[in-house]
């Protein structure tokens, strides 16, 4: 079964998903295994980089 | 008796006999064999950043009526509170972020996680979706 990163607007990954079958979607990235380490990252091209953590509001 | 003996095999049927919901005993239970049971299972962690009350996953179509969806937790790293008074720091208290987390199965395609407050903090909500025949 597939393994997917999902990424928003912005190419953060917000869910990774082992799924039934394929999904030909833009924001579905297909991935090797089920890696939640993905979470918070950000798609470049085709690698992932790490998204410094914003500071906490007041 | 040959008429009986003809008549207890139509009712119990051969091994061989097609899967049928309204043949004989052996092809029942292979209609049963067939379409019972766990069709596909998918499994899923989905991000709430740090000001989200909600976010979605995308998965494989399932048929709602036939399908459940499991909660199996959340992680928070959770962050200090403080609280004020006359300008100055009375206490400090946690602030978490995966209290009362609602997981539910949107449509066919989509998984929603819900909670009521981000609390500046992110959450990580797994879960998994069980589709049956």
């Amino acid at each position: 079964m597939p393994y997917y990163a999902q990424i928003d607007e912005n190419g953060i990954c917000f869910a990774v998903t082992q799924t039934a079958g394929q999904i030909d979607q833009a924001d579905m990235i297909e991935i090797e295994t089920f890696d939640e380490g993905l979470l918070g990252m950000k798609r470049v091209g085709d690698t992932w980089e790490t998204v410094p953590e914003p500071e906490p509001s007041e | 008796m040959e008429a009986l003996l003809s008549f207890f095999l139509r009712q119990v049927g051969l091994r061989t006999d097609a899967a049928s919901a309204t043949g004989s005993a052996h092809a029942k239970l292979a209609y049963i064999a067939a379409n019972t049971g766990i069709k596909s299972i998918q499994r899923g962690v989905i991000n709430l950043g740090t000001s989200a009350t909600s976010a979605t996953a995308t998965i494989t179509s399932v048929n709602t009526s036939k399908a459940m969806v499991n909660f199996l937790g959340a992680s928070s790293e959770g962050v200090l509170g403080e609280f004020y008074e006359g300008g100055n720091v009375k206490g400090r208290y946690s602030k978490n972020g995966h209290h009362f987390v609602r997981v539910a199965l949107t449509n066919a395609t989509t998984v929603t996680v819900t909670r009521a407050n981000a609390n500046d903090t992110t959450a990580v909500v797994s879960y998994e979706v069980i589709e049956f025949y």
